[in-house]
């Protein structure tokens, strides 16, 4: 199976929300509480264990190209989502077993396996995955691992109203991006950019298999610039460990001869 | 504020239920209602929110009845996102959660600065999220065609705080005094509609309705 993911347009999300809705009906996830938050339409805040797609809503005294405003003003949609990253911390971090890489590319957590030790959530460098505090365990979008496995696209992308959510083979997605980029390029959208496409773009998570087009910096839309896995910093950390435990060695053997000498 | 282009300053057209409980605020320069306010529907819920509110789903998105306010605005009436604001009309209170964005500003009209206020429709008494309703605040006054009401524009009087009591004018008359001089045949509030609503049916006269059934 080739790799399969999401390619989310912001520039013709209208932030209707649909998608957060398909993605709570299809999974049967329960709503968070009601709580108004006084951040612009954005009343669930982030992804959460419950919350697999998020729409954020971000007002900036921006100014950005190609838009007319009566002042500096910017008003940002983004339906967040997890990243299922080619180098995915959460996995790296698990020690049941429990996430595993699909024959579809995605980062899919079993449930059954997940004992409830969290140490996924740290892993992340987005702040996808989390604990449900009523049963304990981690949990984060499938990328519809059921719809995919008889060949529905995920809730989220099917119910979008605009195709801001696109779903489809990654190739075919990048190329996809990239001849949007280049169009909102040419109407003067200078500020528009990819956010973690290919490695390239994203070498702390090696790319993103959902991958995003944004009107302004990934600071904008509480997005990390220059996200890293944790775990790609092991080999250095070991090494460094090692450096250490060296450097003890050396420092034991040196006290000894300097104590045998007198 | 008066039309410049025009001396008819209303809809001479439009439908207008004169009644004691009814009362109408004046249709330019009411300093009793110094803020312009607009109805209008988020997509969390739908229409007044009667089927939309039971759904947790939807409620976690839009989870209270809310009015939007410039930051300008907010200065002025020392309101603050997230806090309680209470609108008013001649017609009734609503109180309501402030969210100041910059997505509202003043407008500058003849020299004046108008400020502007944002109500969304979807809340009212039953469901699992309740709140004040938008049309506690918008005027009887409708198109003669189909009698739509107009509740788009209007003008309202914003404080900060939570209402006392759900006053209405339907139970207790007009919530606010006469401006002085306005009874008393000095500059009219309105210029008045040429049509009127539909006569109410004098004593002891029934519908057709009534009449066939009684007829049969
Ligand atoms: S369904 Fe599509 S348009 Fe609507 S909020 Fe989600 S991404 Fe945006």
């Amino acid at each position: 199976m080739e790799p399969h993911g999401f390619f989310t347009d912001t520039s013709v999300c209208i932030g209707c929300k649909a998608c957060e809705v398909a993605c709570k009906q299809w999974n049967q996830l329960p709503a968070d509480g009601a709580y108004f938050s006084g951040r612009s339409y954005d009343n669930t805040l982030h992804l959460e264990s419950t919350t697999w797609r998020h729409v954020a809503f971000l007002e900036h005294s921006r100014q950005l190209s190609g838009q007319t405003t009566a002042r500096p003003f910017s008003w940002l949609f983004l339906s967040d989502v997890c990243k299922h990253c080619n180098r995915a911390g959460c996995l790296e971090a698990c020690p049941t077993g429990a996430l595993v890489r699909t024959e579809f590319a995605s980062v899919y957590l079993q449930p059954d396996v997940c004992n409830g030790c969290g140490y996924c959530v740290v892993a992340c460098p987005f702040g996808v995955i989390n604990r449900r505090e009523d049963d304990g365990r981690a949990w984060k979008c499938t990328l519809c691992y059921d719809r995919q496995k008889v060949g529905l696209e995920p809730a989220c992308a099917k119910t979008c109203p605009t195709d801001s959510i696109f779903f489809g083979p990654v190739e075919e997605l990048k190329v996809r991006a990239q001849a949007r980029l280049l169009e909102l390029h040419r109407k003067g959208v200078h500020e528009a950019r990819l956010y973690g496409m290919t490695e390239l773009d994203q070498p702390g998570t090696e790319g993103l298999n959902a991958f995003f087009l944004l009107l302004d910096r990934p600071e904008a839309y509480n997005l990390p610039p220059e996200p890293r896995v944790p775990t790609k910093e092991a080999g250095r950390a070991w090494g460094m460990m090692g450096l250490a435990a060296l450097g003890m060695v050396a420092a034991a053997i040196a006290a000894v001869r300097a104590g045998g000498e007198e | 504020m008066k039309n410049p282009l025009y001396g008819q300053q209303c809809n001479p057209a439009r439908l207008e239920w004169i009644r004691r409980d009814n009362p109408y605020h004046k249709a330019w320069g009411d300093p009793r209602y110094p803020f312009i306010a607009t109805t209008y529907r988020v997509t969390e819920h739908h229409t007044a929110g009667g089927m939309s509110r039971w759904l947790p789903w939807l409620n976690e998105l839009q989870p209270e009845m809310f009015v939007e306010v410039s930051p300008e605005l907010a200065g002025l009436r020392g309101l603050e996102n997230g806090g309680w604001a209470t609108v008013s009309t001649i017609r009734g209170e609503i109180e309501a959660r402030v969210l100041v964005t910059e997505r509202l500003h003043p407008l500058v009209v003849q020299g004046q600065v108008l400020h502007q206020v944002g109500i969304p429709y979807h809340w009212s008494y039953v469901g699992r999220s309740t709140g004040d309703a938008a049309n506690e605040l918008t005027a009887f006054v409708a198109d003669p065609n189909v009698s739509i009401e107009e509740s788009k524009a209007f003008s309202v009087q914003v404080v900060a705080g939570r209402r006392a009591s759900r006053r209405r004018a339907a139970a207790v008359g007009p919530l606010a005094e006469p401006e002085p001089g306005q009874e008393q045949g000095g500059e009219p509030s309105r210029d008045l509609p040429q049509v009127q609503a539909k006569k109410p049916a004098p004593h002891g006269e029934r519908s057709g309705r009534q009449q066939q059934t009684e007829e049969a």
